[in-house]
């Protein structure tokens, strides 16, 4: 064994299945490389450096009067509203914002993740595990590594860069190659992963743009695969891809974290 | 700087640290894990929202638009701030995905719809809360939107991490 991995309290190093992991040096982890929370007033732009030197993974957060209301991406015909009225793209050096004030005419507050990954290249990782059964946590064993100037022994584990009692999705595919006019992604049989899509084109000088699932009202069209079907894929398709050196895209396909989802019914009674 | 390497760094396989960007660390002590709280069940959850009851249709007049917005579900997610989220909205169970937080359930956004319904999700310092937003343009003819009967599947992600922007180590 070549890697490092660290597994789950009471799971063997050496035996462990993927699921029982909290950490493989194998597969890259969405980790946070460059962070901003930033005002934008209405029709203001801005531009960040983030000083990375690739294009990284970079979500928006947008929040009004202290209230997230959801991650900004492209409009589409699924999907607007004030969470999108701050637009977001980002290359290899800067993330730009643009207050259109669509649906208020107010100042945003934009919180911006940059993780250590670059999604301008591709690259696919080893299949997956699902978990099948729920693990506990041993506070008894495990692996704690602190940020900076934080004590090991708090308890909030944002003071912590990698800790055992937490997991983060882990990368399985960063596709960018166009063929046939579209970027596609088998998804792997009897596995559902959480993949994000991004974008560019023409006239937009290698700046990515997050897109949203389902129809597009203009543009890109970025389809999750359905998992009932026999060879499930996920893909981004336009016509403009059939002309691939004015257009680009990159669709990363995230493992689920390691742990059991909790599964929740409930009725709206009115 | 893109490459100044944290006191512990690992590189991925095959790769060399000196000059390693991107996924080619796999670990470094700059770059904390956008983490989920493995022992909190809200951490990942799929949620199946069943519409028992159509929320209230907007009060527009004969010849003119409103909206409203109406709760529909909330949990609470056990922290003391505002925390990172990821959502995932379909209404067939995942067969095909609507899109993210803000999607239409009904109509759609492209501007020809009279007769809209959204599911917005919002997070503050204590909960998570799932709207059901309608638009209607009362034309006489158009029937205001209903979400009666509709199974929503939500995909839900909360992370450790907040949204203040200082989640990077200070020394980095």
């Amino acid at each position: 064994m070549s890697n490092i991995v660290v597994t789950q309290a009471g799971i063997s190093a050496r035996y462990a299945a993927d699921y029982q992991m909290v950490f493989n040096s194998d597969w890259p982890s969405l980790a946070i490389a460059f962070e901003a929370n930033v005002q934008v007033p209405y029709l203001s732009s801005l531009t960040i450096p983030h000083n990375l030197g690739f294009y990284p993974l970079t979500m928006g957060w947008t929040i009004l009067n202290g209230v997230s209301i959801g991650r900004t991406f492209t409009s589409s015909g699924n999907l607007s509203g004030p969470q999108n009225d701050v637009t977001l793209t980002f290359d290899n050096k800067n993330i730009y914002l643009t207050n259109n004030g669509s649906f208020n005419q107010v100042t945003y507050t934009m919180s911006i993740k940059c993780y250590n990954l670059d999604i301008s290249k591709g690259i696919d990782y080893t299949l997956p595990k699902t978990p099948t059964v729920k693990t506990t946590y041993d506070p008894s064993n495990g692996i704690k590594v602190v940020k900076y100037g934080k004590s090991i022994g708090s308890t909030d584990l944002r003071d912590f860069i990698l800790h055992s009692r937490a997991q983060s999705p882990a990368v399985l595919s960063i596709v960018t190659t166009v063929k046939n006019g579209i970027i596609g992604y088998n998804n792997p049989v009897g596995y559902v992963p959480w993949t994000l899509a991004f974008v560019g084109g023409p006239g937009q000088n290698q700046k990515y743009s997050p897109l949203a699932p389902g129809s597009q009202q203009n543009g890109y069209q970025f389809v999750l695969a359905n998992p009932q079907q026999s060879n499930p894929q996920t893909y981004i398709t336009n016509s403009f891809l059939t002309n691939p050196n004015n257009n680009f895209g990159s669709l990363v396909v995230l493992r689920d974290p390691l742990i059991v989802p909790t599964t929740v019914q409930a009725n709206y009674n009115g | 700087m893109a490459n100044a390497l944290g006191p512990i760094s690992v590189s991925a396989p095959g790769n060399s640290l000196t000059g390693a960007v991107g996924q080619n660390i796999t670990f470094s002590t700059q770059y904390p894990f956008h983490k989920l709280d493995s022992t909190k069940p809200i951490s990942f959850q799929i949620i199946t929202l069943f519409m028992n009851k159509d929320t209230p249709a907007p009060a527009a007049a004969s010849g003119f638009s409103a909206t409203n917005k109406t709760l529909v579900y909330s949990f609470p997610h056990g922290y003391s701030y505002v925390p990172s989220s990821w959502f995932l909205v379909s209404i067939n169970n995942f067969q095909t995905v609507l899109g993210s937080e803000g999607s239409w359930l009904v109509g759609n956004a492209s501007g020809a719809s009279t007769a809209n319904a959204q599911i917005n999700i919002e997070v503050d310092a204590n909960n998570v809360n799932f709207y059901i937003s309608k638009f209607w343009l009362n034309d006489g003819v158009t029937q205001a939107p209903s979400v009666l009967g509709l199974f929503i599947s939500i995909r839900s992600y909360i992370f450790v991490e907040d949204l203040l922007g200082n989640s990077v180590p200070s020394h980095v």
